[in-house]
């Protein structure tokens, strides 16, 4: 890791060897996707296969191993696998290759894949370094570092003495691809996330074709990608240019700072880079299995060997993101009914199989469903009623106060509420134009993505977390970026319109392309506005006080002085974001209790009272080993009782950045104050 | 239409593109726009200020770290709707005891539906950076509307601090003010590139991207849509300069 501002924080090598591990389970599930479907020869269909179901397999086989045998030898033992199978698909590709079809618009999709992937790449990035915003930094790449240390069973570096028993496959690849490729996390995030992104817009890519055609499907890929809340609608009734003379400036502020508005690009894939990138590693598994589901429903794909590998990557999606079990287990049990009723049983049980088996191989790791199961108690915070059934909450999930442009008094909103329509007015036509495409066409696939889509969005009005409603949102959200792929059906529907009143339906599918894709492309121009400024004005002194705190021996409790408190100042970037450096590229344990679920309560008083006093009874009391100093943010009274504590012997300095802003102090056993 | 007319027409209509293409960047990368030079860093902190009048002046002492050639001020004028007020911005060296160095014309501030509206107060020239400057503005005696300005606390302006008839107020409040500096983008770049690289490699970056996205659509299209239209390559620079002639629209003259 370098230590000072530059673009490259990584070493140069560390990008490349990073993005080849990552992209490793993706040729391997590629070649896994030329065996299940045999008489599949498309590069786009087997490609969108194969990708999304090398990174479900890789994430359940890191996953599942890890158990056992340390994570860099699980690591080695998958990607092995996975050269293996990479090296065999190149072997093959010599006599048989997969066929790109290259047609008037192949260029173009590559150059939107690219913008695309710039545009990821950039979001990663600044979330890291220039914005810190919300569980990147805090929590994903933070896990993922120390998974890297050595931290098995996962214990959560803000609840040393609490495994987090949740979403955590992402980070566990992440650290394996950061282990095998003699990398820092931050490079092994980036390679992660750019390959979790081109695998889930494949994956949909791929399944979408296999129930239409390519153009529809490839038109679902750009549109899941770009499309947002309808917010650019709401621009010139915006409040900006109240109290600022130059609105430009005040969008590229909330470029940089949108978590605290949730503005300009609301809920959107876009968002989700930044936000918390692990959880596209699971859209992109749901991806992948949804395209060979699409495939085994049309016979097209070997069932016994897809049940096999398919119940895997739905494993390894689960540990990732277990609210996208859900949506799955009910979209593909939806599937299910539908083929049944068409006397397709054949299909229709590999299906059921393919749920049932993910299901029970999803409790094999320590993941969250495993977790319930063993600890149904762990469960309470959970309510299932169905009294909202039709409504989803307002609540921003990106840090906003609303999922809206504007605020909502009501915490929830029907699913055909005019605040629906007026923010996700193209949602509500992909969902109902598609279903109404698929019942008139009688080809019941069509209605898949739409059917998925509903499913996540009804899936809050049923069940409910009393501790943190946010995660409910979670399921909203994944209907939101299902929900393109419905739009899709009905975007080339009416671009193909043959009937009377063709240029009209040519005119209402670019108004509802325009309406998705709006405030994406607004936002295109206030991208460069991420990386204006780097959040922590001292970020050389914080790596290399980091990196002196990572190579002692893991793990080392920490207290931060000064250092937040409260779960607002956590997701903050109070104190230059110095918390979230010090626990994902430091490495260190911060006993100061995390979420809703945690065992907060179990440390708030403690920390707080260790903060103010530094005395040893209360550092003792707490387990800490070392403190970790901000003196560029430290007030004279805090400061003072830093003296003190370093003069009675109860700290003693073990380094000091170049700068002379970040101190560590050991905590000395034997002192006496 | 016989190829050779449809090779003229082609070529007619790529020139003219051109020729429009390159005036959309020109006016994109030249035309001057007024770019801010300090932001509140948190707008929470703004509080109402007034009514000022013009026994109570307000003022605010700051520093320059580049020249500028406007200063923007929140105003609220009391009143109905509609209801307005004439001030001047006049800006001494220094202190509220300084000598006078410049002073911006008569500007109209209204009431309006929103608690501020800002004003901008140009100066006749451009004022030079690294001074010390005391600005004060002149309330008209006879208003009848009570008039107030937007001030910060928790010391959003370091490097001055407000002060009303002359005097300093409680310590760490400032005028809610904002430079301007009147430039072009293609002035603005150097300033960009000193400040913040990466910035601008991401948005030369994004036009090289739209661009090749542009061309790579341009040679999609069709033959028979084609043959009406110039080379794709010349079809594919308009998009980019269109789409940044219309964020340069929006941003600087809509919104």
């Amino acid at each position: 890791m370098r230590a000072d501002n530059t673009v490259l924080i990584a070493e140069p090598y560390e990008y490349v060897t990073t993005a080849l591990i990552a992209v490793l389970p993706c040729a391997a599930g590629m070649q896994l996707a030329r065996w299940l479907l045999p008489g599949e020869r498309r590069l786009l269909v087997v490609g969108g296969v194969g990708s999304g179901l090398g990174v479900g397999l890789a994430t359940f086989g890191i996953a599942a191993l890890v158990q056992v045998i340390p994570l860099l030898v699980a690591a080695l033992v998958v990607n092995s696998a996975g050269a293996l199978l990479a090296a065999r698909l190149i072997w093959h590709w010599r006599h048989s290759p997969l066929r790109l079809e290259p047609g008037p618009w192949t260029s173009l999709v590559g150059a939107l894949l690219l913008l695309v992937l710039f545009i990821t790449g950039v979001e990663f990035v600044s979330s890291v370094w220039h914005a810190n915003t919300h569980e990147n930094l805090l929590i994903r790449l933070g896990l993922a570092g120390h998974f890297a240390a050595g931290n098995w069973p996962p214990v959560n570096p803000w609840e040393p003495d609490h495994l987090q028993f949740y979403r955590f496959g992402g980070q566990l690849w992440t650290a394996a691809v950061a282990l095998l490729g003699g990398a820092d996390v931050f490079a092994a995030g980036l390679a992660v996330t750019l390959i979790a992104v081109l695998s889930f817009l494949w994956g949909v890519a791929a399944a979408v074709t296999l129930l239409t055609d390519r153009a529809t499907g490839l038109l679902a890929a750009l549109l899941v990608a770009v499309a947002g809340p309808q917010n650019f609608l709401a621009l010139p009734n915006s409040p900006f240019g109240e109290l600022t003379a130059s609105t430009v400036q005040t969008l590229f502020d909330l470029g940089t700072e949108r978590f605290q508005s949730g503005y300009v690009l609301g809920e959107s894939l876009q968002q989700l880079v930044p936000f918390s990138y692990t959880r596209i590693v699971g859209l992109a598994a749901a991806a992948g299995v949804a395209a060979l589901v699409a495939a085994m429903a049309r016979r097209d794909a070997r069932r016994p060997l897809s049940l096999v590998f398919g119940s895997a990557a739905f494993a390894g999606m689960s540990v990732t993101a277990e609210h996208l079990f859900l949506v799955m287990a009910a979209a593909l049990g939806l599937v299910m009914i539908v083929l049944l009723a068409t006397h397709r049983r054949g299909s229709a049980f590999a299906i059921g199989g393919l749920v049932l088996a993910g299901s029970v191989l999803a409790l094999i790791p320590e993941g969250p469903l495993a977790a319930l199961i063993r600890s149904p108690d762990r469960a309470t915070f959970l309510s299932v009623n169905a009294d909202n059934l039709f409504s989803i909450p307002t609540h921003g999930y990106f840090g906003g106060s609303s999922l809206f442009a504007t605020t909502t008094s009501s915490s929830r909103v029907g699913l055909l509420a005019p605040a629906m329509w007026k923010d996700f007015g193209w949602a509500l036509a992909g969902i109902v134009g598609s279903g109404l495409i698929a019942a008139l066409r009688r080809r019941p696939g069509l209605a898949a993505p739409a059917a998925a889509a509903l499913v996540a969005l009804l899936i809050p009005g049923v069940l409910h977390d009393e501790l943190n409603p946010w995660n409910t949102g979670r399921f909203t959200q994944v209907g939101l970026l299902l929900a393109p792929a419905g739009l899709a059906i009905v975007l080339t529907e009416l671009w193909r319109w043959r009937r009377s009143g063709r240029l009209l339906a040519r005119g209402l599918a670019a108004g509802l392309a325009a309406l998705a894709a709006g405030t994406w492309i607004l936002t295109l121009a206030l991208l460069p506005g991420l990386f204006r400024t780097f959040e922590s004005p001292v970020l050389r002194d914080e790596l290399a006080a980091a990196d002196f705190a990572a190579r002692l021996p893991y793990p080392q409790r920490a207290l931060l002085l000064p250092g937040p408190r409260t779960f607002s100042q956590l997701n903050s970037g109070v104190y230059d974001g110095m918390h979230k450096y010090a626990v994902t590229f430091g490495r260190l344990q911060v006993p100061m209790g995390f979420d809703n679920r945690g065992a907060r309560e179990r440390y708030a008083g403690l920390y707080a009272r260790a903060q103010d006093t530094l005395a040893s009874a209360d550092l003792k009391a707490l387990e800490v080993d070392l403190v970790y100093a901000g003196l560029d943010h430290l007030g004279p009274s805090q400061r003072s009782v830093l003296d003190r504590a370093v003069a009675s012997g109860t700290l003693a300095q073990v380094y000091r950045s170049p700068g002379g802003v970040r101190v560590i102090y050991r905590v000395m056993a034997d002192a006496g104050g | 239409m016989s190829w050779p007319t449809l090779v003229a027409r082609q070529a007619v209509t790529g020139a003219v593109l051109t020729v429009a293409v390159l005036g959309l960047w020109c006016a994109v990368l030249g035309i001057p726009v007024e770019w801010p030079l300090n932001a509140y860093r948190n707008e929470h902190a703004v509080f109402r200020l007034g009514p000022v009048s013009a026994d109570v002046l307000p003022g605010q002492t700051f520093g320059a770290a580049e020249p500028f050639d406007l200063i923007a001020v929140p105003v609220k004028v009391g009143g109905p709707l509609g209801s307005a007020a004439d001030l001047r911005a006049r800006l001494r060296a220094e202190s509220p005891r300084g000598a006078v160095v410049a002073e911006s014309a008569l500007t109209r501030a209204v009431s309006t539906a929103h608690s501020f509206q800002v004003i901008h107060f140009p100066f006749p020239e451009s004022l030079p950076a690294g001074e010390q400057y005391y600005v004060e503005f002149d309330v008209p005696r006879e208003s009848s509307w009570p008039i107030y300005l937007a001030a910060t606390q928790g010391d959003q302006a370091p490097s001055g601090e407000l002060l009303m008839q002359g005097n300093p107020t409680f310590a760490g409040e400032d005028l809610a003010y904002q430079l301007l500096r009147r430039q072009s983008i293609r002035e603005r770049l150097p300033t960009w590139w000193g400040d913040s690289r990466g910035a601008v490699i991401v948005g030369l970056a994004l036009v090289v991207l739209l661009q090749l996205a542009s061309w790579a659509a341009a040679a999609g299209l069709p033959t028979h849509v084609r043959h009406w239209l110039p080379h794709y390559l010349v079809l594919g620079l308009a998009p980019p300069a269109l789409l940044a002639a219309a964020y340069f629209a929006l941003f600087f003259l809509v919104l």
